[in-house]
C-alpha cells in the first residue's frame, strides 16, 4: 500500500492513539498525493477517530487558502526582454562557461549592482547584455558571496557602535 | 485560483513533461511553457509582482549563463524550480533581516514586555481597502510571511503550484520522507500563525 518506504506505514484503524494520530496526520496533510489504497486506509482512520478529523478540516482549509493566491505572469516589458535575450543568445552560440554551479541563490542586490546582463525593458541593447554574460567576472559566484560575507561580518560592530551612540 | 486552474498548473509543472516534448536546448521553449507557472509561485511566495519580475527574470538568466554545462535535461522544471525557490528564500531571509533591525531598536527603547512577534505583524501593511477577498489575501501573504521560508515554499509548491511531495524533494534536494514531513509542519505552522493573526477566522468551516 505505501509507495514510498520512507513514509511510516499507515496505522490501523483501531489505532487511535496519540502515536496513530501523529502517523496519520502526515498522511492528511498529503492526501491529494495518495494512492487510492492509501486514502480508504485513513479514512478507515478517520471514521473512528474525530481528533484526526478535525485536523483534517484544518489542513483542508490552509490548502484551499494558499491555493487562492492568484496565479501571475512576467509583466510585458520583462517578458520582452528576456525573449530578446534568450533569442541573442541562441544566435550568438556563447562558448560554454566553466561554472557548474546552478544552485547559488541569485539576490536582486546583484542585479542593481550591474551583475544582470538581461536588460531591464526590450527596447535598446538587449542582445549585447546577453552576449556579455559570459565575459563579466562579477557573475562569477565568488565575488558577490564575498560582499554578502562581509556585510555580515560587520553587521555586530555596526550594531555595537550604534549601541554606544 | 480554482481547483481547475490548480490542476491545469499541475499538468503543466510535472517535470517528466517537459522531457518529453521540449526541445531540450531551445530556452525560449522552456520559457514560454515555465514562464507563468514560475512566476506565479514566485508571486505566491514574495507577494510583489516586482520582486517576481525580477527574479524570473534572474532564474532564466541564471539558466542562460549555464545552460552549456547543464548535462541533466530530464529535470528540467525541477531545476527551474530549484533556482527559484533559491532566490525567494535569499529574497524572504534578507525582508526578515532587514525587519529585524528596527524591531530591535525599538524593543530597546520600550524595554521588555512587548508584544513580540505580533509587532512583525504590524510591520506588514493589509492594503485590503475593505475589501474581504482582498483582507484575506493580505492575510493569507502576512500569514505566509511570517514563516520559516523553507516552509513557506514547501507549502506554497504544494498547496498551490499542486506538486506532488516526491517532486517536492527534488526540488528541495531532500528524501521524499523529509519532504513529506516539511509540508505536513508547514500546513500546521500555518494554520497556527493564520488563527493566530486572525482570531476572528478561528473556527470557520470547510466549504466543501
Amino acid at each position: 500500500m505505501n509507495h514510498d518506504p520512507e513514509l511510516p506505514p499507515i496505522p490501523a484503524a483501531g489505532d487511535a492513539g496519540s502515536q496513530g494520530c501523529a502517523v496519520v496526520g502526515l498522511y492528511l496533510a498529503l492526501l491529494d498525493d495518495l494512492s487510492p489504497e492509501q486514502v480508504q486506509a485513513v479514512f478507515r482512520h478517520l471514521a473512528v477517530c474525530a481528533h484526526c478529523t478535525q485536523e483534517l478540516q484544518r489542513l483542508r482549509r490552509t490548502t484551499r487558502l494558499v491555493a487562492s493566491l492568484p496565479a501571475s505572469e512576467p509583466s510585458p516589458q520583462v517578458d520582452q526582454a528576456i525573449l530578446a535575450a534568450l533569442a541573442a543568445h541562441r544566435e550568438e552560440q556563447v562558448p560554454p562557461r566553466t561554472s557548474t554551479d546552478a544552485s547559488i541563490p541569485v539576490s536582486r542586490s546583484e542585479e542593481t549592482a550591474g551583475t544582470s546582463q538581461v536588460p531591464r525593458s526590450a527596447g535598446g541593447s538587449s542582445s549585447a547584455g546577453a552576449g556579455s554574460a559570459h565575459r563579466d567576472p562579477s557573475l562569477e559566484p565568488g565575488s558577490s558571496w564575498r560582499r554578502v560575507w562581509l556585510c555580515l561580518a560587520c553587521h555586530p560592530v555596526l550594531e555595537w557602535l550604534c549601541g554606544l551612540s | 485560483m480554482t481547483m481547475q486552474e490548480t490542476t491545469e498548473t499541475h499538468r503543466l509543472e510535472t517535470p517528466a513533461s517537459v522531457s518529453a516534448d521540449a526541445h531540450p536546448l531551445d530556452l525560449a521553449t522552456l520559457y514560454e511553457r515555465f514562464k507563468r507557472p514560475l512566476h506565479s509561485y514566485i508571486y505566491r511566495l514574495l507577494g510583489s509582482q516586482e520582486d517576481a519580475d525580477d527574479l524570473t527574470q534572474e532564474v532564466f538568466l541564471r539558466a542562460h549563463v549555464v545552460w552549456h554545462d547543464l548535462h541533466d535535461h530530464d529535470h528540467l522544471s525541477s531545476w527551474l524550480y530549484r533556482l527559484a525557490t533559491n532566490g525567494c528564500i535569499d529574497l524572504l531571509r534578507r525582508r526578515k533581516r532587514l525587519a529585524w533591525w528596527p524591531l530591535t531598536r525599538r524593543h530597546r527603547s520600550s524595554g521588555p514586555g512587548g508584544a513580540g512577534s505580533d509587532e512583525d505583524a504590524a510591520y506588514l501593511p493589509l492594503e485590503s481597502g475593505g475589501i474581504p477577498e482582498i483582507f484575506e489575501r493580505e492575510h493569507i501573504r502576512l500569514t505566509l510571511a511570517s514563516m520559516p521560508p523553507e516552509y513557506a515554499s514547501a507549502l506554497v509548491l504544494s498547496a498551490a503550484q499542486g506538486l506532488p511531495y516526491q517532486a517536492i524533494a527534488v526540488i528541495l534536494d531532500i528524501s521524499p520522507g523529509a519532504a513529506a514531513t516539511r509540508i505536513s509542519r508547514a500546513k500546521r505552522l500555518f494554520a497556527e500563525q493564520y488563527q493566530r493573526l486572525d482570531p476572528a477566522g478561528l473556527g470557520k468551516p470547510e466549504e466543501e
